[in-house]
């Protein structure tokens, strides 16, 4: 008899954080930034406390891997958008805030992320 | 009063104004002066070589400001070009946006052909024109320069300085490989309800930096030694203006960035640095607790310079209240996916620097365009900002 198998979208060393994928792993700077100000503060300091002491051992992980984030197993680069998703969600964590965005502060719909290299293009 | 650190000035400062009316120079009547008389006579950089990597590599820039949209090419000869982005039968743009590379451009309304060094080859059902000159309908030329790296573009008919000259020795020999030190990171681009000197100002002086980033960027720069962080070093020359900001050797740092720091470089401030290395342009004073430099090349492009990192952000006045603005972000090469990540901490933290940065200019354009206030005042840790209003009046006052 075939068990169902469980999803496994974080390489096994990263199973215990599977709860995390997908809504934690967006794959472009514009979502994670728009993620991380538009979350509670206080859902940001229980992921942050969750996958903050896990870091280190992320990216000694990802470091195995040739340094090309396009080129990464999906396993990897769903860890990899991870971590990317720890480095930006910290920043409120980190500097102590109350809330997940400054009080007063250029909103950030307003920013264009220009996509890849040039300004050729945005998105 | 704890002035630790005293501000070395170098260079003219007899022609500075501390109080500025600044009112009178975001109307929109000044602004189609300056238009002609500033930007028209400017060396204006517009993107980089990397852009165009390749022969065939091309790339497409709008420029608000000339109401424009450029396409920059690199030739099969290899050589940079900058054209209009308009085919010569009846203007459609040849490329409607972004960038790639091919050696031919055929508009889509006519299916007229263009080389990658702008000539005309092909005229659809050509006999239908009857003495069509091929030779005289290449793509219209801009006329354009690089300097280490930087294309730089010239909107004037002819041109009344070289590059060179518009650099100025200060700047033309003294960055010798330092923008080959970082690759491109991330750009964003935002227009702004304010006027272009306004947009300027903002990232030309520090003295904000305490009070304005006092949630964001606590306790990178001053410090101890230099509680109101004093810009140890700052130059002004004919056209352009260079300081060094300060860091602060207390800086504490915070518990992920000391994971980002582990894996990858401090990018904010720098002491782990032998500048010995740095081209005598960056950190030019060679101060023991540099941080990094601001640089305006007038008048509307203002570069941060630091030792692992280094920023650019580009000012095109759409009109007197409007201004795209252009922030481009390089950082060291990366070694390891570790690297990255650490790099990605640093630039979030500084894209709220900067939306910080953004945040009061819509209110100095409204308030400041009322007319309520006669003038601004500048202190001499603004002396950039005294010298940007310098620099714009002596070319405001060219024939």
């Amino acid at each position: 008899m075939t068990e169902p198998t469980t999803p496994s979208n974080l390489p096994e060393a990263f199973a215990d954080l599977e709860a995390y994928f997908p809504e934690w792993c967006p794959s472009t700077e514009r979502a994670r930034a728009g993620k991380r100000v538009s979350t509670d503060i206080a859902v940001l300091r229980e992921f942050h406390a969750r996958l903050a002491p896990r870091l280190e051992d992320i990216i000694r992980y990802l470091n195995t891997f040739p340094n090309d984030p396009q080129a990464l197993p999906a396993q990897a680069q769903h860890l990899y958008w991870l971590a990317q998703m720890v480095m930006e969600a910290s920043v409120p964590v980190d500097l102590q805030w109350n809330s997940s965005d400054i009080e007063d502060v250029f909103p950030l719909e307003r920013m264009t992320f220009i996509a890849g290299a040039t300004e050729g293009s945005a998105r | 009063m704890n002035d630790k650190v005293r501000t070395k000035f170098q260079g003219r400062t007899d022609n500075l104004r501390s109080e500025v009316d600044v009112a009178s120079l975001i109307t929109q009547e000044n602004f189609e002066l300056e238009r002609t008389k500033i930007f028209r006579r400017a060396w204006l950089p517009l993107c980089h070589t990397d852009d165009v990597p390749e022969p065939g590599s091309y790339t497409v820039r709008e420029v608000p400001t000339f109401n424009t949209s450029l396409l920059v090419v690199r030739g099969r000869d290899g050589q940079v070009r900058v054209f209009h982005n308009a085919c010569r039968h009846r203007g459609n743009k040849l490329v409607r946006e972004g960038s790639g590379c091919k050696h031919s451009f055929m508009c889509n309304f006519h299916g007229w052909v263009f080389s990658s060094e702008g000539e005309l080859k092909v005229v659809t059902d050509e006999h239908q024109f009857p003495s069509i000159d091929k030779s005289a309908l290449g793509l219209v030329p801009v006329t354009s320069e690089v300097w280490q790296g930087f294309v730089f573009v010239n909107f004037d008919e002819r041109p009344r300085e070289t590059l060179q000259e518009w650099l100025g020795p200060e700047f033309y020999d003294q960055y010798d490989g330092y923008f080959d030190l970082h690759e491109h990171t991330a750009s964003y681009s935002v227009v702004l309800n304010a006027n272009w000197h306004l947009c300027v100002n903002s990232f030309i002086e520090g003295y904000h930096t305490m009070y304005l980033h006092k949630n964001t960027a606590r306790d990178y720069q001053g410090g101890k030694i230099n509680p109101q962080r004093h810009r140890p070093h700052m130059e002004l020359m004919r056209r352009h203006h260079r300081y060094s900001a300060p860091g602060n050797p207390d800086h504490r740092v915070l518990p992920v960035e000391s994971v980002a720091i582990k894996y990858g470089r401090r990018l904010l401030p720098a002491f782990d640095f032998d500048f010995s290395m740095l081209p005598p342009g960056v950190n030019p004073s060679r101060y023991q607790y540099w941080g990094f430099d601001i640089v305006e090349l007038f008048p509307n492009f203002v570069m941060l310079n630091g030792n692992h990192q280094r920023a650019e952000m580009t000012f095109w006045p759409i009109d007197a209240g409007r201004t795209l603005v252009i922030n481009r972000n390089f950082a060291y090469k990366t070694k390891n996916l570790g690297e990255r990540l650490s790099r990605d901490y640093f630039r979030g933290r500084g894209r709220d620097v900067v939306r910080e940065d953004l945040n009061t200019l819509e209110a100095q354009q409204q308030m400041l365009g009322s007319g309520a206030l006669p003038t601004i005042v500048l202190s001499r840790q603004e002396m950039a900002l005294q010298h940007h209003f310098a620099v714009a009046r002596d070319m405001m006052a060219d024939a």
